[in-house]
């Protein structure tokens, strides 16, 4: 399941897109010496990311349900590859899935690498995989790490696609209601994708012993995974808090009575024209997850007939100025 | 035909459009990407009921798809194929929300039409402007680009490895697939989960072998850790003014409601 750009607010977007790309350069930089000790690296890592890249277009029955799933392929390549190897692969498929089918998004390529890879890697590697997995690599233990792993790994990833659908505020679909029709689902697809995942690391481990080793954990890892837990706890849990109790500041006006004080629109002239300008750009305004109708109904077209009349001239200028930029093309010798 | 089939060949289309010399491949990769990223996140950034004030923004992909000569059948179709996961997310939102609008023919509707239409809207904008990035550009272009904006080495190198090898995997698991239908005929479009597993066991343990192989190969060719690229492109004027025009285009559309002033100069309202 990808987050899709149409559903995320810049915000969103953009703080996952920096958190993302902070997790890859932290990788980059612990993958290096790796990547000088062992040559044939590169070549794995772009052979088992095209190999999760084509599971991904096949799609299995689920037993029971009448539908199907996917590969999720996140913890499969954290495992086989290590968790800063396996981030770098996941963030190249879901890169390449979002440029040529559209599956997710460029601005939703930070959530995604983030849903299904950094949550993967950084959180359920160490701190669910390796403790469940145990130093001796027994063959149920390690099955039932993957399967555990796995299937956490799916929820996991279908919770983020809803939390941030819900934060965004780009639709109206209640959190609770959504998290309902998503979470059922990939428990299933991610049970399945978990048994499919430990059989093919057992096989793997036959045939191929010494690449289907689990590599060894970072202590780092560990590190990451604790702070990325807390922030998500902080972001996920605290901040349900914010919207529906005053800051300190706000309390403290209040209890001296000066509530007018916070409704006050700023006088100066250059003020209120920077206040309008931020209101016009603020991403989150207020952190509202939902953005009311305007008072006046529609700011744009909709309800008034110059904005009908106004968006119909609009669509025909770029139907016009795209034709014309069509005919006018030559190709470049 | 499989899905796997028909992503190989979309693949090799977007390919084939972008090895032509088109006004969108000459154009510096990266301005491209820049530019992209500022109209997505412009349009991301209005509120959930904008509808007409977003489809300024439209001009955009209708730019690229003329400078990349793309023809609209194909990004139409693409659109489609993309386009189930956001509208079924928005299309409860005229039930969900309470609050109504009139309509200037005096109806009165759920806003949820309206943040519905915009989440569509938002995705068009959004969906043909990355595909029309990729069939101007392509992928190892991209590729470079990334690397050049900032995105680790490591990461650009594991895209072009992963684009290179996509072809044999996909066409591995693709012969397996046909296979596995040729003698299960009755078998629906998905796969038994036995199947699935003993089919994806087969595959990843050949493109492992795979995998030593070109590692074999690599190193009989010198190969010392970074695949090198040879620049397409550099730096020119007009990749300077594409990347001031549009992203500056993006924020005159999100800061001024260009149809509504529209309309209110033919209507006189």
């Amino acid at each position: 399941m990808h987050m899709a750009d149409a559903l995320l607010s810049p915000g969103v977007g953009l703080g996952f897109l920096a958190a993302s790309c902070a997790a890859l350069a932290l990788s980059a930089r612990r993958l290096a010496p790796r990547l000088q000790q062992d040559s044939r690296l590169p070549a794995l890592m772009g052979v088992l990311g095209a190999f999760v890249f084509a599971a991904q277009m096949i799609n299995f029955t689920i037993p029971g349900t009448g539908s199907s799933g996917h590969l999720g392929g996140g913890m499969l390549l954290a495992i086989l590859l290590g968790p800063w190897a396996g981030l770098i692969v996941i963030a190249s498929v879901l890169l390449v899935q979002a440029l040529f089918f559209a599956d997710g998004g460029l601005l939703a390529w930070g959530a995604n690498v983030f849903n299904l890879g950094v949550l993967s890697c950084f959180v359920l590697y160490p701190l669910v995989f390796r403790p469940l997995c145990g130093k001796g690599g027994q063959r149920l233990r390690v099955s039932m790490a993957a399967l555990i792993s796995c299937t956490l790994a799916m929820m996991l990833g279908a919770f983020g696609v809803s939390l941030e659908t819900a934060i965004s505020g780009i639709t109206y679909l209640p959190l609770a209601e959504f998290l309902a029709l998503m979470l059922p689902i990939h428990l299933a697809i991610g049970l399945v994708e978990g048994g499919v995942t430990a059989a093919v690391l057992a096989f793997v481990a036959r045939r191929h012993p010494t690449l289907g080793a689990v590599p060894l954990q970072n202590s780092a890892v560990g590190t990451v995974a604790a702070f990325i837990l807390a922030a998500l706890l902080t972001g996920g849990v605290l901040s349900w808090f914010a919207s529906s109790h005053p800051d300190g500041l706000e309390w403290s006006i209040t209890r001296l009575g000066a509530e007018h004080l916070l409704q006050q629109v700023p006088q100066d002239k250059l003020a209120q024209q920077l206040a309008s300008v931020q209101q016009a750009t603020s991403v989150l305004p207020g952190y509202d997850t939902a953005t009311p109708l305007p008072a006046s109904g529609m700011a744009s077209a909709g309800t008034s007939l110059a904005g009908v009349v106004g968006a119909g001239v609009t669509l025909l200028l770029v139907l016009l100025l795209g034709t014309a930029l069509r005919r006018l093309r030559k190709p470049v010798p | 035909m499989s899905t796997l089939d028909e992503a190989l060949r979309a693949i090799r289309r977007v390919d084939a459009f972008a090895a032509r010399p088109t006004l969108a491949a000459q154009l510096d990769a990266r301005a491209k990407v820049i530019a992209t990223l500022a109209v997505i996140i412009a349009a991301a950034s209005f509120p959930p009921h904008a509808l007409g004030a977003l489809l300024p923004l439209l001009l955009f992909p209708a730019f690229l798809l003329a400078a990349a000569d793309v023809p609209l059948n194909w990004l139409l179709g693409r659109l489609l194929f993309a386009l189930p996961f956001a509208f079924f997310v928005g299309v409860l939102n005229p039930w969900l929300e309470s609050a109504t609008f009139s309509t200037p023919w005096g109806t009165v509707m759920s806003s949820g039409w309206l943040t519905f239409a915009s989440i569509l809207l938002r995705f068009a904008i959004a969906v043909s402007s990355v595909l029309l990035l990729l069939a101007g550009t392509g992928m190892v272009a991209v590729a470079h680009a990334l690397s050049r904006l900032g995105l680790p080495q490591v990461f650009a190198n594991q895209l072009l490895f992963l684009y290179r090898y996509v072809f044999v995997i996909a066409e591995e698991l693709a012969r397996s697939v046909r296979a596995y239908r040729l003698r299960a005929p009755n078998t629906g479009h998905t796969l038994p989960v036995r199947a699935y597993r003993l089919l994806l066991q087969g595959v990843l343990s050949r493109a492992l072998e795979r995998a030593l192989r070109v590692h074999q190969a690599m190193l009989a060719r010198g190969f010392d850790g970074t695949l090198h690229i040879a620049a397409r492109s550099s730096w020119q004027w007009r990749d300077s003014a594409f990347v001031l025009f549009w992203p500056a285009y993006a924020l005159l559309v999100r800061l001024t409601d260009i149809p509504l002033a529209l309309g209110r100069l033919l209507t006189g309202a």
